[in-house]
């Protein structure tokens, strides 16, 4: 009985020590990043091993999450009461955990003209929720149209028919589908759909700016979401377009069986890797936009936990990773631009040697101060299940073959409904 | 004493049991009575987790889903047995085609799905360029709803049948020779030897197959995950509904519930299963 007794002690002790593990050293500051790491190991651990030089006493523990675990692992952390002290969210991500209130303000440390001087306006707005700044902005990126040249000639098109405008696009689909036989672009519609940003581009909103009432069942709006399905419905985009999401918008590129894509110039580097013969006919050109002529932005930020013990060494940290030169090196490694205004400014940001990359990168820096974030329901903590009722009003058009009006009324009266309730719940 | 010392070898395995099993499954029965989501403090909301989802009309289309899948079952048991009787003899020609067989449940699910994805691509998949060969239109297979179930069904038997045929192998190897002899002397054709003597002798394996599959087919999650992501909740199973809740809404209160209903439903689907299979035997 004696040995039984002692096990149950071991055996508790052991399971206490591996769920007090963590450590809570107070000069040790937790780094999370999405997906970074081994491209990017050199970039971290120089400008970590900087840091700590620079601040005497101080660790940074450095941590690499996949980006599709990140939700997770990020949740797990925050309930065991353990969270990382600064990390790198997305948009989606930054909306989700804005809404769980778990973000710090940044606007507590900072005035708003202060940081108005060092980041980009429209940077900084897509990471202020609420009148809160939740993070600070940190690698931005923009689309732009990527396009195989020699497709396009063998259709009979030029450099001039690439599409400016939306609805040059749905003409060009159209064209080149007729001509060819062959889908034009892969543009997912269905889900994690583009049709909001389409809408917001076109000047139609998804959402009135209280977000107290959902606004997408307009005139304007049923007529631009039936003109897609059309195209849809008659065979001029792929079958898929409304069960992939944006994941797979290169993956149809790569493989030759598209003529263009509409995406970040970021995956140039990933088509070259992948297929270098479709990278050496492939060009670039602004992206498509609507009526507004504004189009989407796409922002990585850093965040400072609420629940972290170190909050002002994080801020500090936070302020450091985000700042010009930091930025400005790392811009140096990959297709992205940065969120400050000086390093922005940059003459590797204006220079270009005609090379492919480098005229995506001046195009995309060009353009990078009229991107914004288009789809204001992303403010909303419950952003997703909003998305999910649009992604599936639209596939429920596509598939189940309801008429658009019934389908966007039915996606309006479900998001007033959230909407309304979350208006309740916050008096 | 000497029970002591089996309890003793025993404990690891039940307090792990304890730990990572029973404790668990009594917090998410007390997270299904709130409004929690992991971060800030639940607040007791007694059954309104139970009636949210009961009124969902999502939840119930779900949960028909996950019984559809149980089609899988007697599909998995007929391939993987008959495959069993084809290959119980040990010679080299059936030595290969076991590994062949048993080959996709070692293949990483996720590769497994990729394959698929690209077989039952709708506009540049192979399925449909035979289809379209034999002068028909391009078949939905993963958009539309319930075809891609059919889909899910096809990548869940490919990757099961090679460990279900495993079991059955394991459990024809002990029918003693002499029953199939005798019977082969008596005249019996290869189906009635099936019939009368192999299926009766390993009907306790039948029953741990039944049982083991259909509730596999229950909590059906990672095939679907992979292979129709992007299509609506409608379109899935009860444990894909279960994970949007708790992973990406962050609704653990409603998440546990529906995991709560889901076991009771799986527990009683199990019991009903094996007091059937006993009464057969009888």
């Amino acid at each position: 009985m004696k040995i039984i007794i002692n096990i149950i002690i071991v055996f508790s002790m052991f399971i206490l020590s591996i769920s007090c593990n963590r450590t809570s050293d107070p000069n040790t500051i937790e780094f999370w990043t999405l997906q970074l790491s081994p491209v990017f190991d050199n970039y971290f651990n120089e400008i970590i091993k900087e840091y700590e030089t620079q601040n005497k006493g101080i660790k940074i523990k450095w941590v690499d999450v996949p980006y599709d675990a990140a939700i997770q692992k990020l949740l797990s952390s925050l309930a065991a009461g353990n969270p990382p002290d600064v990390v790198n969210l997305s948009a989606d991500f930054l909306a989700k955990f804005s809404g769980l209130n778990a973000l710090e303000n940044f606007y507590d440390y900072f005035s708003y003209d202060s940081l108005n001087r060092v980041y980009l306006p429209n940077a900084l707005e897509s990471c202020t929720f609420k009148n809160q700044l939740v993070a600070l902005p940190w690698y931005l990126n923009t689309y732009c149209i990527i396009y195989n040249k020699s497709l396009l000639n063998k259709a009979g098109f030029d450099d001039e028919s690439i599409p400016e405008t939306f609805k040059e696009l749905t003409d060009f689909i159209k064209l080149y589908k007729d001509k060819t036989g062959k889908y034009a672009i892969f543009w997912n519609i269905g889900k994690d759909s583009y049709l909001p940003m389409l809408l917001e581009s076109e000047g139609v909103k998804m959402v009135n700016p209280l977000l107290t009432k959902a606004l997408f069942n307009s005139k304007e709006s049923i007529e631009l979401i039936s003109e897609w399905m059309d195209l849809y419905k008659t065979g001029y985009l792929p079958s898929e377009s409304l069960i992939k999401s944006g994941a797979s918008i290169i993956e149809l590129y790569q493989s030759g069986q598209v003529a263009l894509v509409l995406t970040g110039p970021v995956f140039l580097k990933r088509i070259k890797d992948n297929s270098p013969d479709i990278y050496k006919n492939t060009d670039i050109a602004p992206p498509v936009v609507g009526k507004t002529g504004l189009h989407e932005l796409a922002a990585m930020s850093i965040s400072v936990m609420k629940n972290s013990v170190k909050k002002k060494l994080a801020v500090d940290f936070a302020l450091y990773v985000t700042n010009n030169l930091n930025q400005l090196k790392f811009c140096k490694l990959a297709t992205i631009y940065p969120s400050t205004i000086s390093a922005l400014s940059d003459s590797f940001f204006t220079r270009s040697d005609s090379t492919i990359e480098t005229r995506a990168r001046v195009m995309g820096a060009k353009l990078l101060p009229d991107a914004v974030r288009l789809r204001k329901y992303l403010e909303h903590p419950k952003f997703d299940l909003l998305r999910d009722i649009f992604d599936e009003s639209i596939q429920s058009i596509g598939l189940g073959n309801i008429p658009v009006r019934q389908a966007l009324n039915d996606a309006v009266n479900k998001w007033d409904v959230i909407l309304q309730e979350s208006v309740k719940n916050e008096k | 004493m000497k029970s002591n010392k089996a309890y003793l070898f025993l404990l690891p395995a039940f307090m792990f049991l304890i730990l990572f099993g029973l404790i668990p499954m009594l917090q998410i029965v007390y997270y299904s009575f709130l409004d929690y989501n992991l971060i800030n403090e639940g607040q007791f909301t007694f059954l309104s987790n139970y009636s949210k989802l009961l009124s969902d009309e999502v939840f119930w289309i779900v949960l028909v889903n996950s019984f559809l899948f149980i089609l899988a079952t007697p599909l998995i048991i007929i391939i993987s047995l008959t495959l069993a009787l084809m290959l119980r003899e040990s010679n080299k020609t059936s030595k290969f085609f076991r590994s062949v067989y048993f080959f996709p449940v070692v293949t990483p699910l996720v590769i497994s799905g990729i394959i698929w994805r690209w077989i039952f691509a709708e506009d540049f998949g192979i399925l449909n360029y035979f289809i379209n060969i034999l002068g028909s239109d391009n078949v939905k297979w993963l958009s539309q709803y319930p075809i891609n179930l059919f889909s899910v069904i096809i990548l869940t038997i490919w990757r099961g049948f090679g460990y279900y045929m495993m079991i059955f192998l394991a459990g024809l190897m002990v029918i003693p020779k002499e029953l199939e002899e005798s019977a082969t002397l008596d005249g019996a054709s290869r189906i009635q030897k099936v019939v009368h003597i192999i299926i009766p002798q390993i009907k306790p394996i039948l029953t741990f197959v039944f049982v083991v599959s259909s509730s596999a087919a229950l909590k059906i999650f990672t095939e679907i995950y992979i292979l129709i992501p992007g299509t609506p909740m409608s379109n899935k199973s009860i444990v894909s509904f279960l994970f949007r809740e708790a992973f990406e809404r962050f609704e653990f209160g409603l998440s546990s519930a529906a995991g709560v209903l889901l076991f009771i439903l799986t527990f009683a689907f199990s019991i009903m299963n094996i007091k059937i299979m006993e009464r057969g035997e009888q």
